[in-house]
């Protein structure tokens, strides 16, 4: 159609049609300018990120993982890694003043499961009748250690030993040099002497050391004390390997002695795949050996952390189920839930294994080397240990009976009882071994008395402070305890007691005992690497991250329970 | 003077070097401690039950010492558990924690005590128990109190019990000690009947058959059973058995002590001759066997090859016999009643109490044996001898009736010796004789004196009652008495009887004979009682003699008053 001028006249979608060729047209030649330009202009190399040996990334073969060195808290989380406190003769005056505290910190677990405690430990110089006693416990190790071996005999002048009693040894000499009773020489002498000893001692068919040594030739004996042989204790060797590590990480310069003492065991049947503790013992018909799992809720944590310190993961050992409680007091008591009427094994619930914990490892993980002091990162174990603290204050302030429970000899039949404060579903249970009830020889215990009073600083421990501290002979050392019923002191003496003792007072001026490794690896991690014997023991890789026992926390108790 | 300061210089060194290290070590520090798990230490095996259920087991020790097995069970409502060294609590709950029992033993022995509150039980060196009460003063008296109802019991509980006083304190109740009429102790007895027989299993060193009559023991299970099957010493069966002498007695009857107190059965009841040495220890020493004594009876002994052996034989018999003889007392005979609940033979003295002369043994085995062979031979040696025998009314009697009343016959001898001899035959031996002599008696007075048979027997009873009321009159040896005791009475008579006719053929045997009696006489008479020791010619006189001088005269009395009432009218 044309126009009266001549013009034909388009249509609109003539219009539109053009409009969007033209649109497209740009569309593209844009889309094309833009492609070619980030090709022109942000053309990079391509990234190849590489492996390097034994880096993160490297999956490093069996053979080659002795290089790396242990994870713990301060690598991983980059805090500042704990130092080793000086000996009390070198602490500076003001020591104990610029040492950092929990200021308003809230008792309770924390994200990470650790648990502040509502008491605070002890801590400062120690004061005259608290010396005067540390030098009667290490008196009874100048006695009754024996000159050929340097074993110290468990009980008084008897020249027998078990690796418990040898750990308390140890612990006696650690706090001994540390609180300046002796002098390097002398430490170094009985500790060398000790080691080369513990080296050459026979072991328990060739795995691990017997339970029992006669300390005047360490030769393996028998309870009686005859040639011979037991088995071996799976607490025993988790509380030696403790002592080991503390030892090794306080002095470097003995780190290869320890390392060889160690590589001599053969770890393979004391811990299974999930992490349980086997002891040891002789089938008296048949004369082979019975692997039975050995622990109860309390000790066997404690143990527990011994493996863990050197790499081993006693993941089951280190848990708290199963486990019950009984109400005491208006506290909640934990117990171990293992039937003893099926396992044949008593649950006694006494205070020295929470204290052990408590002194030695600070109530912390195996890896944690950073944390501060009030804050324990293995936070159930604190917290388990508050309320058995707080339940024989309890029994003190409902009753009037001084309360400081636990595993004690007594002179006479039944020789030794566990004085208990909850066992075979009874609380304040002062049993033997075999399961008789001796309440006559109920008694406030030395160790425990002087523990609690290190680790938790209240009025009560106060009370024990009082009625413990004078508890010596100076010619033997510290007696084992108070007889709960008027009987007077027991009169016996131990190395396990004095020891123990020692090392709360040690623990005063120097708080948790263990000390991080200062180096990055160790002899026990790269030995054997050429062989099959580490496959063939069971000798541990250096834990990394993976491998840290878990933090974990229980319910907690939040008012009394009558 | 230089020499005396020697010597005292090296008295002191001595002295100095002794003390040193005793007081370095400091003996108070330990002591009863550890040393007290040594090996040496255990007297019981843990693994021998107690009683039926009773199970051994394993304790899990922290220390380094202790006993790694205990053995627990339940006896007679009490439960229980031992170690290897004796220690023991008998409690009526499992917990073992209220009305304990606790036995303790002394290092290295079986003398063992059991302790309850204010009382204390333990075994007398003759194998009786005993107590001990703390608070008990002298004129207290004791009562035994179930619930409401309550028996006095006497004094002498304090002193060595008897069976009925053991039985009536191991049935259970509260001992109640009275002052004045007012309570001053109170002790439970629950647990005690088997705390005793716990103590006694002990000094018997486990031997099942010191248990009580109807003890729940396993059929001797782990006790090493294989190897003596074939031995009657070692049959032990839970089922009651018949009475038997007690092991005191039956020791006292062979002259040695009887091996492993063997009470609830009788077939162990053997002399040492008859088993393997076992462990027990003679009360005192003993003087050495000749080397005869080992050898069994002698075939044909010639006369004077054999006379100092059977010299050294007999002086071994006199020891023994005058030991026995001193040792025994009067409650023999309750103790021989008790059967099962007075086992105790020399298994609990002293001696036997100490582990080291268990060695001894052997010695006492070889005395048995030789006192046996000892009767056999004196048996021997008399049966010839008696040929003559004693006249009884006219009536010839067998040898062996005719010899003395109460000597024992050539059996029971063999008896003894092979461990069964029992008193019966010297009791049946004297009441047949009576009757025999009853027997006699009435045709003798009906056909004498045409009395009739009614009235002759009436008479011939009396007599026989009178003749026992007569302390003169043989009597039976008691239960109690031993074979010592025995030849003592014969002792006290065979010299009436040489007098009275009895030849001796032997004049060697004849004087052996003659010097054990003295001694016996002289040395045994104190311990002797007059009813036992006094065996007189009298005893042995005829029936009719004694008609003639004790029966005659009254019937001739009552002859002539019957004559003056027939008169009369």
């Amino acid at each position: 159609m044309k126009s009266d001028d001549g013009l034909r006249k388009r249509s609109p979608w003539w219009g539109i049609v053009v409009f969007c060729m033209a649109a497209l047209s740009l569309g593209g030649a844009s889309y094309g300018v833009g492609i070619s330009a980030r090709k022109i202009f942000l053309a990079q190399e391509e990234e190849i990120i590489p492996i390097i040996a034994g880096g993160a990334l490297d999956d490093i073969p069996a053979l080659m993982r002795g290089n790396l060195p242990s994870v713990t808290t301060s690598m991983v989380f980059g805090e500042e890694r704990h130092v080793k406190p000086p000996r009390m003769c070198d602490m500076p005056e003001d020591f104990f003043e610029i040492l950092p505290r929990a200021q308003g910190a809230a008792h309770g677990y924390d994200k990470y499961n650790g648990y502040i405690r509502k008491y605070r430990a002890r801590r400062g110089f120690l004061h005259e009748r608290e010396l005067r006693a540390a030098r009667v416990a290490w008196h009874y190790f100048e006695t009754y250690t024996q000159p050929n071996t340097g074993l110290a005999n468990s009980v008084g002048n008897y020249p027998s030993t078990t690796l418990w009693d040898t750990a308390s040894y140890i612990a006696g000499l650690v706090a001994a040099y540390e609180l300046c009773l002796i002098e390097k020489p002398e430490f170094d002498r009985r500790i060398t002497q000790l080691l080369t000893t513990i080296k050459g001692l026979e072991l328990f068919r060739k795995e691990l050391p017997n339970k029992v040594y006669h300390t005047q030739t360490g030769a393996k004996v028998d309870y009686t004390n005859k040639p011979g042989e037991i088995g071996f204790s799976a607490l025993d060797i988790g509380r030696f390997l403790v002592w080991m590590r503390i030892c090794k990480n306080r002095y470097p310069y003995l780190a290869n002695t320890i390392d060889s003492v160690l590589l001599k065991w053969d770890f393979r049947n004391v811990l299974d795949a999930e992490g349980l503790m086997f002891g040891a013992y002789v089938d008296s018909e048949t004369d082979e050996t019975v692997y039975a799992q050995e622990g109860r809720l309390g000790y066997e944590e404690y143990a527990a952390k011994g493996f863990a310190l050197w790499g081993f993961q006693p993941r089951l050992a280190h848990r708290a189920e199963p486990f019950l409680t009984a109400s005491i007091y208006g506290v909640q008591v934990p117990y171990d839930g293992r039937d003893p009427r099926v396992f044949h094994s008593q649950n006694y619930v006494v205070t020295e294994s929470y204290l052990q914990d408590g002194l030695e490892l600070g109530f912390d993980m195996p890896h944690d080397d950073s944390s501060p002091a009030w804050v324990h990162t293995d936070g159930w174990r604190a917290e388990f240990a508050d309320r058995i603290y707080q339940v024989q204050e309890n029994r003190w302030r409902q009753t009037g009976f001084m309360t400081a429970r636990s595993e004690h000899n007594v002179k006479g039949p039944p020789y030794f009882t566990y004085d208990t404060i909850f066992s075979d579903g009874y609380p304040w249970n002062t049993v033997t071994p075999r399961g008789d009830y001796v309440p006559d020889h109920a008694a406030v215990s030395g160790k425990a008395a002087l523990g609690l009073w290190a680790l938790w600083d209240t009025d009560y421990t106060d009370v024990l402070y009082e009625a413990m501290i004078e508890l010596y002979d100076p010619e033997n050392g510290m007696f084992e305890g108070l007889y709960e019923r008027g009987q007077g002191r027991v009169e016996i003496f131990t190395a396990n007691n004095n020891g123990i003792i020692l090392t709360a007072l040690l623990h005063k001026v120097q708080g948790t005992i263990l000390t991080p490794y200062i180096g990055d690896t160790e002899v026990w991690y790269t030995a054997f690497r050429d062989q099959d014997i580490r496959l063939l023991r069971n000798y541990p890789d250096p834990p990394q991250k993976e491998d840290w026992l878990p933090a974990l926390r229980h319910s907690v108790q939040e008012k009394a329970d009558f | 003077m230089r020499y005396p300061k020697h010597v005292r210089m090296t008295l002191m060194g001595f002295l100095l070097v002794w003390a040193l290290p005793a007081g370095g070590q400091a003996p108070d520090a330990t002591g009863g401690g550890p040393e007290a798990f040594a090996s040496e230490n255990a007297i019981l095996d843990t693994s021998i039950p107690f009683a039926i259920g009773a199970r051994e087991a394993r304790q899990a020790l922290r220390g380094s010492f202790g006993w790694p097995s205990f053995q627990e069970g339940l006896v007679e409502g009490v439960y229980f558990r031992f170690d290897p060294d004796g220690y023991a609590r008998f409690a009526p709950t499992p917990r073992l924690d209220t009305d304990v029992f606790e036995v303790i033993c002394r290092p290295r022995t079986y003398a063992c005590a059991a302790r309850k509150s204010g009382i204390e039980v333990f075994l007398t060196e003759r194998g009786q128990l005993q107590l001990k009460l703390e608070d008990a003063l002298a004129g207290d008296t004791f009562y035994v109190m179930e619930g409401v109802s309550e028996i006095q019991v006497p004094e002498r509980i304090l002193q060595p019990l008897d069976v009925q006083l053991e039985l009536l304190l191991g049935a259970g109740g509260d001992l109640v000690t009275r002052r004045g009429g007012a309570e001053v102790g109170r002790v439970s007895l629950k647990g005690f009947s088997a705390v005793t027989a716990y103590l006694r299993w002990i000094a018997a060193r486990q031997d099942y058959s010191v248990l009580p009559r109807g003890w729940p023991v396993p059929n001797a299970e782990g006790a090493g059973a294989a190897n003596t099957m074939t031995q009657a010493a070692s049959w032990n069966s839970p089922m009651p058995q018949p009475q038997v002498l007690a092991p005191e007695y039956l020791s006292n009857l062979a002259g040695a002590p009887v091996a492993r107190a063997p009470a609830t059965t009788a077939a162990p009841i053997v002399t040492g001759a008859a088993v393997e040495p076992a462990p027990v220890a003679a009360p005192v020493a003993l003087p050495p066997v000749p080397a005869t004594a080992h050898a069994g009876p002698m075939g044909t002994p010639t006369e004077l090859g054999q006379a100092e052996a059977l010299r050294a034989e007999i002086e071994t018999l006199k020891h023994i016999i005058l030991q026995q003889g001193l040792q025994s007392s009067t409650d023999d005979f309750e103790r021989s009643q008790e059967g099962t609940r007075a086992p105790m033979g020399t298994m609990a003295r002293p001696s036997a109490w100490s582990v080291g002369e268990a060695e001894n043994t052997a010695t006492l085995a070889q005395l048995s044996a030789a006192i046996a062979a000892m009767q056999t031979q004196i048996e021997n040696l008399r049966a010839p001898m008696a040929a003559p025998s004693v006249v009884s009314g006219g009536a010839s009697q067998s040898p062996q009736a005719a010899l003395p009343m109460g000597w024992p016959s050539e059996g029971a001898a063999q008896g003894v010796a092979e461990g069964f001899a029992v008193p019966e035959p010297l009791v049946a031996t004297t009441e047949g004789a009576v009757r025999m002599a009853q027997a006699e008696t009435v045709p003798f007075l009906m056909q004498r004196y045409g009395m009739s048979q009614e009235a002759a027997q009436k008479l011939a009873l009396r007599a026989e009652q009178e003749a026992k009321l007569r302390p003169e009159t043989l009597t039976p040896a008691p239960f109690g008495a031993t074979p010592a005791r025995a030849q003592a009475q014969l002792g006290a008579s065979a010299p009436t009887q040489t007098a009275a006719g009895v030849m001796y053929q032997s004049t060697l045997v004849d004087q052996i004979l003659a010097e054990l009696e003295n001694d016996l006489q002289v040395q045994g008479a104190p311990q002797q009682n007059d009813a036992e020791s006094a065996v007189r010619v009298e005893d042995y006189v005829l029936l009719s003699q004694y008609f003639k001088s004790a029966a005659l005269p009254q019937l001739q009395e009552m002859a002539r008053q019957a004559s003056k009432t027939q008169v009369s009218p």
